[in-house]
């Protein structure tokens, strides 16, 4: 428990790194932090979850009090953790699904009409991409996620 | 059962600083803010000297009242896309106002300067700069010496648009304010590369900024 909690953090880490860093000099990044975030809730429990999510919204939050937007993220990314329980899809899937719907829910709050533009897109398909890496690589270290439907074993 | 307790120890403690020390990512945001200047402070004076220039030209015969400086170190930035905004530490007993101008100050004896962006929320001892690169950032500016009127459109890569078809723009023009609530004359940056804009009616010009908005340790804010 204690190594898939290290692992999950460390990648939570690196994508605020990546994040920060890529920030500073494109003046844009995919969301990692809610690629890693999503992610992990498939190889964590809900302690583990409820920690790495409260430590993100504090690095995260910008200004002086509690934001809606920061109060919001936490209320979806915490949905999206107990929606895996319920998704009907493979476990890789579901975690492009829920980037999606979490990315439109949050950018969609801020302007209905970010929706429409490409660049909206742009940032689902890199946010995506991320998740799926984050996804592998957590499997590949950490083991099968806990949740989720799994592949259909072969006859 | 003692991981259980650890974990709602790590939590309890995170709700805290959320409620009581919410800047968390002020941390980080230092970390990456590279200790070397942004930009040669030449390249910013040149920039801020040229748009005073120009508009001493336009307007020659008037005076605009000096605005104060009021120093403020800049904390934080907002950490997701399509907006752009920076929090920034600032003694807020004078009052300042909303939509005041937040600037770089090459040389804080002249009154040259470049502007970042503007308030768009004050807080007690903080203010949040709504930046160029804010896609909902839109003020109207001027051109060159000759004062060719456009519109900046903020955004990952400013833009400027409703450029007149017969405006004849070259590169490194420099762009500076004229827009109501803003001091004329400040700095935005340099004409890059000048497009007809769709339709073949109006053009569209990218901009070349002299600073990077992730190094920015210090700005100032202006009250008329």
């Amino acid at each position: 428990m204690r190594l898939r909690f290290g692992i999950t953090a460390l990648v939570l880490a690196l994508s605020f790194f990546a994040k920060f860093w890529l920030l500073s000099i494109l003046n844009w990044s995919p969301d990692l932090v809610l690629a890693a975030l999503l992610t992990a809730a498939f190889f964590v429990d809900f302690r583990e979850y409820a920690v790495l999510l409260l430590a993100s919204l504090w690095f995260m939050n910008w200004q002086p009090g509690l934001h809606p937007e920061i109060v919001w993220l936490g209320l979806l990314l915490s949905v999206a953790f107990f929606a895996h329980y319920y998704s009907p899809w493979q476990s890789w899937l579901s975690n492009a699904v829920f980037t999606l719907a979490v990315l439109a829910a949050f950018y969609g709050l801020l302007d209905l009409e970010l929706l429409r533009t490409p660049g909206f897109w742009l940032n689902v398909g890199s946010t995506a991409i991320y998740g799926a890496v984050t996804f592998f690589f957590l499997q590949q270290f950490v083991g099968r996620p806990s949740r989720s439907r799994q592949p259909a074993a072969r006859p | 059962m003692r991981e259980h307790w650890v974990f709602l120890v790590l939590a309890g403690l995170f709700v805290f600083l959320l409620l009581f020390f919410p800047l968390g990512g002020q941390y980080l945001y230092r970390f990456f803010r590279w200790s070397s200047p942004p930009l040669s402070d030449l390249t910013l004076e040149n920039q801020a000297l040229k748009a005073r220039l120009a508009e001493l030209i336009e307007i020659a015969g008037f005076t605009a009242a000096p605005a104060k400086a009021q120093p403020a170190a800049v904390l934080v930035r907002y950490p997701f896309n399509f907006r752009n905004s920076i929090l920034a530490a600032v003694d807020n007993s004078t009052g300042i106002a909303l939509g005041s101008a937040a600037v770089i100050l090459p040389d804080p004896a002249s009154r040259a300067a470049i502007l970042v962006g503007r308030v768009s929320e004050v807080f007690p001892q903080a203010v949040r700069i709504q930046t160029v690169f804010d896609n909902e950032f839109q003020i109207g500016v001027r051109v060159g010496e000759a004062g060719i009127a456009a519109l900046l459109q903020g955004g990952s890569k400013p833009r400027l648009t409703l450029i007149p078809k017969t405006a004849a723009l070259t590169e490194k023009d420099i762009i500076f304010t004229a827009a109501e609530g803003l001091p004329p004359g400040l700095a935005v940056g340099e004409i890059k590369t000048v497009v007809l804009a769709e339709g073949g009616l109006l053009q569209e010009a990218d901009l070349e900024l002299a600073y990077d908005i992730g190094r920015l340790r210090t700005v100032f804010i202006l009250s008329p």
